[in-house]
C-alpha cells in the first residue's frame, strides 16, 4: 500500500538527484548551520539564502508548491518556541496584548527576533525538505553510515522506516475493522468518551503487541539468513571527484555569505 | 543418480514443547533425499510451522536432525543456516530493509562474501524469481506476489540445498499462484513446503507427509495420498 505522507522521495533525474547523497547531506547541514550563524539583522543574507534555496529547488524540478508545503510543516514549532520573544527583547513599544489585567507589550526588535527566527528556520526546512524529495531514505541512511553514525543506530532507523509502512496498513486495518462495528442505533446513545477511550487504548495495545510478535519473526528471519549479532554493510563507493568539487564549493559559498555579514559595508 | 537420491535430510524422534506447554511435536520422523520436494500438510496447529523451524536450528526440540550429514549442533549452525534456506509466511518478516538490494543480499553479506561476490549473487538470485532490475526497489511498493518472489530471492542468493517454505501460495491471487508454482517448479533445489493448498501441493510435489497433533500419520506418494478422501477428510484436509 504506498503511504504518501511518509514517501518523501519523489523520482527524478536532475542534477541535485544524481549528486551524491553524502555530498548533499553536507551541504544540507553546512546550509542549515550557515542559516543559524547569520549576523542577526543581515536581511541581505536571509535573501541570499532563500533564493538559493528556491533556485535548488527549481534545478531539482521538484514543483515549487510541493517544496513550500513541506516547508511550511514545521514552522508551526519554531512559532511555538519563539512565540515569546516580541514581548521579552527591550525595544520600542509596538502594540499591546491584553488578556484581563494582563498586558503584553510588543518590541519593534522583539518582532524583528522573531521574523528573524522564522527566516531561519524556514530556510533550514526548505533545504532539508529537498534533501528528503531528491534522495531514496537507503541512500540517505548509507550516506549518515559512512559519516559516522554507529551502525546500530542505522540499523534502528532502517527498521523503522520499513517498518512505519506496515504498521500504518495494521493500524488502518484494526481501525476499518472497529469502524464496519460501530453501528449506531436510533434512539441509543454511543459510547461516551471514556468507552471510546478505552476502545482506542484497546487498538493500540493490540498494536504494540502485533508489533513486538512482529519483531520476534523478522529476528527469527534475520538468524536464519545468519544474522550473528553484528550489523555489516557492503562499503559505500567513493564519491565522484566532481560532486566533492560541487560540495567544497558550496560550503566555501556558505562561509563567504556568512563571513560577509561582518565585512565593514554591513557595519561589521 | 546415485548422488541424487543421497539422503539429505534426516529428522528422527523430534519432539518439542512450547514454553507455554503445548506439545508441538510428538515423535516425528522424516526422510528426505536430494532433490526431493515434499509437501508437508495438516489441519491448522498440525506442528507444520514447528518443524520447519527445526530445519535449520531456529527451534530445538528432543530428538535429532541431520542436514548433509551435519547434526543441528551450535558449532554447526552457520553452515545449516546456510544449507537450509527457510521462507517465512508473511514476506514482511522476511524483507526487513529498505531496498532490494539490502534484503537479497543480506545472507550473502553475512556469509563474508566479498562486494562484487554479493552484487552478483543479488542478481543471479533475482533473475531466478523473474524479478530482474528490483534492486532499487523498497519492499512497501511491491505487491504481495512480488514481495513473496523476492522472498524466496532472499534465501536463493544463499544458494541453499534445502528449501523450506511455510504457506508460499497463501493470499495470492490464482495468477500470482500460478506463477509461484511454476518458478518452484523450475527451482532444482530440495524442497519441503508446508501447506493446506492441495492445488500447489498436487503440481509440485511427488511426496505428501500429513502431520496432526504434532505426528506423522500419512507419508507417501502425492497421487496416493491426494485420492484417500477418508484420509484427508481425517485431517482436516480436502482433496484437491
Amino acid at each position: 500500500m504506498k503511504h504518501t505522507f511518509l514517501d518523501l522521495y519523489r523520482e527524478g533525474n536532475s542534477p541535485v538527484h544524481r549528486l551524491d547523497a553524502r555530498i548533499k547531506l553536507v551541504a544540507t547541514l553546512g546550509f542549515v548551520l550557515a542559516a543559524s550563524l547569520l549576523v542577526p539583522g543581515y536581511w541581505p543574507g536571509y535573501l541570499a539564502l532563500a533564493a538559493f534555496g528556491v533556485a535548488t529547488v527549481s534545478v531539482a524540478r521538484v514543483p515549487l508548491r510541493v517544496a513550500l508545503g513541506r516547508s511550511l510543516v514545521a514552522v508551526p514549532f519554531a512559532l511555538m518556541a519563539a512565540a515569546s520573544l516580541p514581548f521579552v527583547r527591550p525595544g520600542r513599544a509596538v502594540f499591546v496584548l491584553s488578556m484581563g489585567s494582563w498586558h503584553l507589550v510588543a518590541t519593534d526588535a522583539g518582532c524583528r527576533a522573531l521574523a528573524e527566527v522564522l527566516a531561519r528556520a524556514w530556510v533550514s526546512i526548505l533545504v532539508a525538505g529537498l534533501l528528503t524529495a531528491t534522495t531514496p531514505f537507503s541512500d540517505l541512511l548509507a550516506a549518515l553510515q559512512s559519516l559516522g553514525l554507529p551502525r546500530l543506530l542505522v540499523a534502528l532507523v532502517s527498521f523503522l522506516y520499513r517498518y512505519l509502512f506496515v504498521l500504518v496498513d495494521e493500524a488502518e486495518r484494526l481501525w476499518r475493522a472497529r469502524e464496519a462495528r460501530s453501528a449506531r442505533v436510533r434512539g441509543r446513545t454511543s459510547g461516551g468518551v471514556a468507552w471510546r477511550a478505552r476502545v482506542l487504548g484497546g487498538l493500540i495495545g493490540s498494536l504494540f503487541i502485533r508489533s513486538y510478535e512482529r519483531s520476534e519473526r523478522v529476528y527469527q528471519a534475520m538468524l536464519a539468513r545468519g544474522f550473528e549479532g553484528e550489523i555489516r554493510s557492503l562499503a559505500a563507493h567513493r564519491a565522484p571527484a566532481r560532486d566533492l568539487w560541487v560540495g567544497l564549493a558550496l560550503l566555501m559559498a556558505l562561509a563567504a555569505l556568512v563571513a560577509s555579514g561582518y565585512a565593514p559595508w554591513w557595519g561589521g | 543418480m546415485e548422488q541424487q537420491n543421497s539422503v539429505i535430510l534426516q529428522v528422527s524422534d523430534l519432539s518439542f514443547a512450547y514454553p507455554d506447554g503445548r506439545q508441538a511435536l510428538r515423535g516425528v520422523s522424516l526422510t528426505v533425499r536430494e532433490g526431493e520436494k515434499v509437501a508437508i500438510t495438516g489441519p491448522n496447529g498440525a506442528g507444520k510451522s514447528t518443524l520447519l523451524l527445526h530445519l535449520n536450528g531456529l527451534l530445538r526440540g528432543r530428538g535429532q536432525v541431520r542436514v548433509a550429514g551435519l547434526d543441528v549442533t551450535d558449532r554447526n549452525l552457520g553452515e545449516i543456516r546456510r544449507l537450509v534456506g527457510l521462507v517465512f509466511q508473511d514476506p514482511d518478516d522476511q524483507l526487513f530493509s529498505p531496498t532490494v538490494f539490502e534484503d537479497v543480499g543480506f545472507g550473502p553479506l553475512y556469509m563474508g562474501l566479498g562486494a562484487a561476490e554479493v552484487r552478483e549473487r543479488v542478481c543471479k538470485a533475482l533473475a531466478a524469481v523473474g524479478a530482474e532490475g528490483y534492486e532499487a526497489r523498497m519492499p512497501h511498493h511491491l505487491s504481495l506476489g512480488e514481495r513473496k518472489r523476492i522472498a524466496i530471492a532472499t534465501v536463493l542468493a544463499m544458494e541453499p540445498r534445502i528449501l523450506v517454505l511455510d504457506e508460499p501460495s497463501s493470499g495470492l491471487d490464482p495468477r500470482g499462484r500460478r506463477r509461484l508454482i511454476g518458478l518452484l517448479q523450475r527451482l532444482p533445489q530440495t524442497m519441503l513446503v508446508a501447506s493446506h493448498d492441495m492445488l500447489l501441493v498436487r503440481d509440485l510435489c511427488e511426496r505428501t507427509v500429513i502431520l496432526d497433533g504434532g505426528q506423522v500419520v500419512a507419508d507417501g506418494p502425492t497421487v496416493a495420498t491426494l485420492s484417500d478422501r477418508a484420509l484427508l477428510e481425517a485431517h482436516g484436509l480436502e482433496m484437491p
